[in-house]
């Protein structure tokens, strides 16, 4: 009996794959940590940089880069899929900035109610212009920048109630 | 000269200090409010911040750069590369103030900085240019002379216009009229002024430079030549020495004739000047950057010079310590501008933290940096990371030093040009030296570069799932005991 695993990578890609998938792929454990592949006659060299068995994750490097992998299983993905999940977006209660820039314009102010998807503010980051949307509906707490601010990566933007 | 500013930041602000520590010169650094943390700033014996973030405000602040100087007993000021490095002005302020700038005389630099002086300048000393017009046209029939006489293909630039806007190739005779109609009636609207520039489009060009080094006692040398073609957004990306077309005999001719478009200008100290070399060979006189250029160190690998101690002996007066003849090229030296921007979107740039910034090292591999784990990629400047050197006995060698350096470096929290890089060096093209100037646009696309990505992540996908299911092995063990 084969269980299926959905094995995302970096958030981009999404595999479906199974204890049987793995047989196409010549592994061969080297040390605790590392281990040679051999995939369509291609020699690759991989290391376990770090493993969280109890989340099912996993970060791999490839050839000296390394990719963030997470596997679901099938009781995950219903979970998921009932929406039983933690952190969804209704329960994000602060937008953090993500990237540094400088804060162009702001189009709201507290205790202003927002739709999923309204403009929050403007961020200028590397000469472009950024719209900051609300990923959720919900009211202003607290407004924590002020126009012409120039801000951090993960600086404190907006926070809901 | 006992004391030298560095007019700048980041990797070159370093190069430059590092020359001067071994000559036994002290150091000053300058920076904004945003590069407190910045390398260059402990590198340096003394610094001083000279305002915010912007470089308007800062790096680029001439005079309050001079009064530093002074304030702090400076001898003399190295203005590195971009900001004020070839403005004019600047270079005349510091002599003024009774400071040594390493650089070329402000005439010099002015001569050059504009492109038809520049021309007039070299016009005596038979310098193969580019067939064209050397005015404006605004005549339709004297255009339509003009570009039959010069020979197809033909480029048409808007005499007001730049960076492009406007521009028109014309391939053959049959299009001609509604061309040159259109480019005037465009440059019109957009400029307000009809008139064009006509000349001979080179349709397959490669980028080829020579360093050129004067010193005050009129000699002048060539260092041989760089090739720059591979571009991105009419920027350079990867360089090398020497080039992979050049012929003893042709090297000996483009570099006496950049020794010419020197002497044309009476210029001192270290500069490049750039040619456009067609299909068949012929060389064509593009400019001359009247600064040391970014991609220096290929020079300095093949040759065995250091430039920048070159330029501060120079400027102290010295006489050049060698001869044209002296000079040899030994092996093979490639670099790749590590630049934090995206290959996979349109070369965009990347912001953020450098999360993890591990530096490759080795034999051959040389890297010009900047930066440091942990450091934030400001937003105000150039995404310039650094510069990944290596040099080997031949090519093929520095080319395959450079796949391994590029697997070395590691980079997390910015996308970088390192991908691009190690595409470049795989690339039949690159490899057997039969590219130019458009290898981007005929040889690169994001999707190969993200099909060799997926397989990769694939791997990385089954290696996480073979190591998740023997834990999970290994946790049953004890439960079935």
């Amino acid at each position: 009996m084969s269980v299926p695993y959905k094995v995302s990578v970096n958030g981009e890609w999404s595999f479906e794959m199974d204890a049987k998938a793995l047989d196409p792929f010549d592994m061969v454990r080297m040390d605790a940590s590392s281990i040679h592949v051999l995939s369509e006659h291609q020699s690759y060299k991989t290391t376990i940089l770090a493993s969280d068995f109890h989340k099912k994750s996993y970060r791999v490097s490839v050839s000296g880069k390394p990719y963030d992998v997470r596997i679901t299983d099938a009781l995950d993905a219903l979970i998921s899929d009932m929406g039983f999940e933690v952190g969804s977006a209704r329960n994000i209660s602060q937008i953090e900035a993500p990237m540094p820039g400088l804060i162009l314009d702001i189009q709201v102010s507290e205790g202003d109610a927002v739709q999923e998807g309204d403009a929050l503010l403007v961020l200028e980051a590397m000469k472009m212009e950024n719209v900051i949307l609300s990923p959720r509906e919900g009211v202003v707490k607290k407004v924590a920048v002020t126009k012409g601010m120039a801000v951090d990566k993960k600086h404190l933007l907006v926070e809901f109630e | 000269m006992e004391k030298i500013l560095v007019a700048n930041r980041g990797e070159i602000a370093l190069r430059v200090m590092k020359t001067a520590r071994k000559m036994g010169i002290e150091t000053v650094a300058v920076f904004s409010e945003a590069d407190r943390d910045a390398p260059h700033v402990r590198y340096a014996d003394q610094a001083v911040c000279i305002g915010e973030a912007p470089s308007s405000k800062s790096y680029l602040r001439g005079a309050h750069i001079v009064e530093i100087a002074n304030s702090m007993g400076v001898d003399a000021i190295h203005p590195g590369y971009g900001f004020l490095s070839e403005n004019a002005g600047f270079a005349q302020t510091v002599t003024e103030q009774g400071l040594v700038f390493i650089g070329p005389g402000p005439e010099a630099i002015q001569t050059m900085g504009d492109k038809l002086a520049a021309k007039e300048a070299v016009k005596a000393y038979n310098i193969p240019m580019v067939p064209g017009t050397d005015h404006a046209i605004s005549d339709l029939d004297e255009a339509l002379e003009v570009a039959r006489t010069i020979g197809f293909p033909i480029l048409i630039k808007a005499a007001a216009g730049g960076g492009g806007k406007g521009m028109r190739i014309v391939q053959a005779e049959n299009e001609l009229k509604s061309q040159i109609q259109r480019a005037m009636s465009e440059a019109e609207s957009a400029f307000g002024d009809g008139s064009v520039f006509i000349e001979k489009y080179i349709s397959s060009p490669r980028h080829i430079e020579i360093q050129v080094m004067a010193d005050t006692h009129g000699n002048i040398l060539h260092f041989f030549e760089r090739e720059c073609s591979i571009q991105r957004r009419h920027q350079k990306v990867v360089e090398e020495a020497p080039s992979s077309v050049l012929t003893p005999e042709l090297r000996d001719r483009m570099g006496k004739a950049a020794v010419d478009v020197a002497r044309a200008c009476g210029y001192v100290g270290a500069g490049t000047v750039e040619f456009l070399l067609d299909a068949d060979h012929n060389f064509y006189f593009l400019e001359m950057n009247t600064r040391l250029q970014v991609e220096h160190p290929v020079t300095e690998l093949i040759t065995g010079v250091d430039l920048v101690a070159l330029q501060i002996r120079v400027a102290r007066g010295e006489e050049l310590p060698m001869a044209q003849e002296d000079l040899e090229i030994t092996g093979h030296a490639l670099e790749l501008r590590v630049y934090a921007e995206d290959p996979q979107n349109d070369f965009l740039p990347s912001v953020g933290t450098l999360e993890r910034y591990r530096l490759p090292e080795g034999p051959g591999i040389r890297v010009d940096n900047g930066f440091e784990e942990g450091m934030q990629v400001p937003i105000y400047y150039d995404p310039m990371l650094s510069k990944l050197i290596t040099y080997g006995a031949n090519r093929i060698e520095a080319i395959q030093r450079m796949l391994e350096a590029i697997s070395m470096y590691q980079v997390e929290g910015v996308a970088t040009t390192l991908p691009f890089g190690d595409f470049v060096c795989r690339h039949p093209a690159f490899r057997s030296g039969d590219f130019n100037t458009h290898f981007v646009g005929e040889h690169y696309s994001a999707a190969q570069l993200r099909a060799r990505e997926e397989k990769e992540a694939r791997i990385a996908a089954a290696v996480a799932l073979k190591q998740y299911l023997e834990d999970q092995k290994q946790l049953r063990i004890p439960t079935e005991n």
